[in-house]
């Protein structure tokens, strides 16, 4: 059974039609990366699977509960699904500790001593644990995503949305996030992850989404997607451009 | 009361939600404010309670008007009023009897309002007062005369007024009749009787229309006037009483008269209202005058503490109110938004002033009874909370909307996003704008001296009304406010400083 399905959800800003119509469905442990144009759409998808867009029409279910507009039952779901930001949003007020600490104490009650241990544990997997009393200001954009994973990760999700994550980093540092997401790719986790990262796409999804026009425009296996034998006209456009 | 219309109604419930709110701040119980108001039930009641001691006699007065009243260098109020309200109440059989320093201007609107249970303060016995509130018999007789520098000799008439600067003292008797009967003076209206002697004296004003006694007095005290022309009117002094208390005013009366049988009345006249010879040409002082600071020192002090006071509670109402008014301006629901904006709009729309006299004389008549203090304190933290509101709301928004997300991806609710991850990096973003509002604050609470609060401020006009050195108390209690505002401009810096470690 699909862990997380949507079911024609479409999203208009005014008259603008940012989604036309998405069904969507993942199972329990597989990555899927979303790829596409600027503009296309990508990202308004990803953030209305965890509601930070509210789709203008259709539905989203997650674990066999649809994801509705009342607040209570949505903080419940999301606090299942990890979220990583392409500016990475860490709380510049608190250490990076403090970061990944916060929602477990505040969403899932665990006390400071629990939090903490789990905390630091997760920031020793993404290799930040000498840096847990800095502040982010005194942390590279790398650094930063890694923190903010560890702290999407501290929620214990079941799936991780991870919306461009690279884009806003120095070259030289994006393999450091990448390598923490293939890890966790690896050990099982369920991933939606956009990304402008081909290599990644190929290497490490199970699935390639191609989203174009607000529609998917293509759903297949990174070695179909990426072979020469394609020819969907819009993905060869797409790829010639960015390889 | 009965039919008002809703919309006051519902005024009158909001402010009566906030005026408790300061009143747990200060500790005052409404029961309590209650009970030392009016009291408009069982006839004779109120003069039972003041002879038991249950309640005291509250005596509104300016005392900046020797020799009726003035205050002595300790803070004492002094003058045949005050001696001569002791003695009657004394003989009344009144156990307890205080004094509340308020601009003459306030007394009758005070005494109406029942903020206080008598006006002794140089008062005259006139038609138009006696329509809204009673008077005692007459205690002593006056008159208006005219007065002018030492020097001036163009006045020895009425008529010689004309197209002259005339000053008076806002509120009194000689505004009234010199528009009657001088129309053509230009008249400077000054709020204290000192600054009425000094504008002629200084030259700001050509001529002092005012009570004979008062101007005789000044004149024993410190020369530099003199009396011109015949007395312009032929007037008496009354105490003045709301009309609800006839059985005190009667009480009163027989009081007087015991003491006009008994001779302890012209006693007391002699003390007060004959020169004392010797002291008339008064030397000439230095321009700066430590001497006058110093020996006031202690009623400084105390006004000092009595401002310190009013910011310091002013200053938690206002960030109560502010953060309250914010989170309302920010809200989900309609009616609360629409209440934060009604709140700022209106209270930054309108003089402060204008709303501290609403709060302190005009809410009685809702029956609201505030004493000044919270009315003080209350109408500073409406006041300054409106723009801390603003200062809240615009430091909330200016917090990347990418915070929230990430809170909320986490599955934090709206509250605790904002109450962890929004409102603290807001609050320093708000310290700068916070220290400008309180130093703003501070220089507001000078205003709080019209309703009668002795702060400050109003120490600073009682010790110039009898040293009559205007330049060194204003330049002293001006460079006290410029310690304060400085003391929280710093310490603003300060908490700044020590919380942008992350920035």
């Amino acid at each position: 059974m699909a862990l997380l399905e949507t079911f024609e959800i479409t999203k208009a800003y005014g008259d603008h039609q940012v989604l036309r119509g998405i069904d969507f469905a993942i199972e329990p442990g597989q990555v899927v990366a979303v790829i596409g144009p600027s503009g296309g759409g990508k990202s308004t998808f990803l953030r209305c699977l965890n509601q930070m867009e509210r789709p203008t029409t259709g539905r989203v279910v997650f674990a066999g509960e649809e994801l509705s507009a009342t607040e209570s039952n949505l903080d419940r779901l999301r606090a299942r699904m990890g979220m990583v930001f392409q500016q990475f949003n860490l709380f510049p007020h608190m250490t990076a500790l403090r970061n990944v600490v916060l929602p477990q104490m505040n969403v899932l009650g665990r006390t400071r001593e629990e939090a903490e241990r789990r905390g630091r544990a997760l920031l020793e997997q993404v290799g930040m644990l000498a840096k847990a009393d800095s502040y982010p200001n005194r942390l590279s954009g790398g650094q930063k995503q890694r923190v903010a994973i560890a702290r999407a990760l501290a929620m214990d999700p079941e799936v991780m949305l991870f919306d461009e994550p690279t884009s806003a980093l120095d070259p030289e540092v994006v393999h450091d996030v990448l390598d923490v997401m293939t890890d966790l790719a690896k050990d099982g986790m369920t991933m939606v992850v956009v990304t402008h990262e081909m290599g990644f796409a190929r290497k490490v999804a199970d699935r390639v989404v191609f989203i174009d026009g607000g529609k998917i425009a293509a759903d297949l296996p990174p070695e179909e997607f990426f072979s020469d034998g394609n020819d969907n006209e819009r993905i060869r456009t797409f790829l010639a451009k960015v390889l | 009361m009965v039919r008002a219309p809703l919309g006051r109604r519902r005024a009158a419930a909001v402010l009566a939600g906030l005026v408790t709110c300061v009143m747990l701040l200060t500790g005052v119980s409404p029961a309590a404010a209650k009970e030392n108001g009016q009291d408009n039930g069982a006839q004779g009641g109120k003069l039972e309670r003041l002879r038991s001691g249950q309640a005291t006699l509250r005596v509104g007065t300016d005392a900046t008007f020797p020799p009726f009243e003035f205050t002595d260098a300790k803070g004492h109020k002094q003058g045949f009023d005050i001696e001569l309200v002791r003695a009657l109440a004394e003989r009344a059989g009144i156990k307890k009897v205080s004094f509340t320093q308020m601009p003459f201007a306030n007394i009758v609107p005070a005494l109406q309002a029942h903020q206080v249970d008598m006006g002794a303060s140089g008062i005259y016995i006139s038609d138009e007062r006696s329509r809204v509130i009673d008077f005692t018999d007459v205690y002593y007789p006056g008159g208006l005369a005219m007065f002018v520098a030492e020097k001036n000799d163009s006045v020895t008439s009425l008529a010689d007024l004309a197209g002259k600067r005339i000053a008076v003292q806002v509120g009194t008797k000689s505004v009234e009749w010199l528009k009657e009967h001088q129309p053509r003076a230009h008249l400077i209206t000054v709020q204290t009787n000192e600054q009425m002697f000094s504008a002629a004296r200084l030259g700001q004003a050509d001529a002092v229309v005012t009570g004979a006694p008062a101007g005789q007095y000044f004149i024993a005290q410190h020369g530099g006037l003199k009396q011109v022309g015949k007395r312009l009117t032929d007037e008496n002094y009354g105490y003045a009483l709301p009309k609800s208390d006839a059985a005190v005013t009667a009480a009163f009366n027989a009081a007087l008269q015991k003491m006009k049988d008994d001779g302890s009345y012209t006693a007391l006249t002699k003390k007060w209202f004959e020169a004392k010879s010797g002291s008339g040409a008064k030397k000439e002082q230095p321009l700066l005058n430590p001497r006058t600071i110093v020996d006031s020192w202690g009623q400084i002090q105390s006004g000092l503490l009595v401002s310190i006071a009013v910011i310091m509670m002013s200053l938690c109402l206002s960030l109560l109110l502010g953060t309250a008014g914010g989170l309302a301006r920010l809200s989900g629901l309609m009616p609360l938004r629409w209440l934060g904006s009604a709140y700022v709009s209106v209270i930054r729309g309108t003089p402060f002033v204008v709303q501290l006299f609403f709060v302190y004389f005009g809410l009685p008549q809702l029956g609201l009874q505030l004493p000044p203090m919270v009315a003080g304190v209350l109408a500073l933290g409406l006041y300054s909370g409106s723009y801390v509101t603003e200062i809240f709301r615009g430091a909330v928004q200016s917090v990347d909307r990418g915070q929230i997300e990430a809170a909320r991806s986490c599955g934090m609710s709206h509250a605790a996003a904002m109450r962890h991850v929004v409102i603290p990096q807001a609050f320093l973003r708000m310290l700068p704008p916070l220290g400008n509002e309180f130093v703003s604050l501070t220089k507001n609470s000078a205003l709080v001296s019209f309703i009668t609060i002795g702060e400050l401020f109003m120490v600073g006009q009682t010790i110039i009304s009898r040293t009559f050195d205007a330049l060194t108390v204003y330049l002293f209690i001006g460079l006290l406010y410029y310690i304060l505002t400085n003391i929280i401009g710093f310490a603003t810096h300060t908490i700044e400083k020590k919380m942008a470690v992350y920035v």
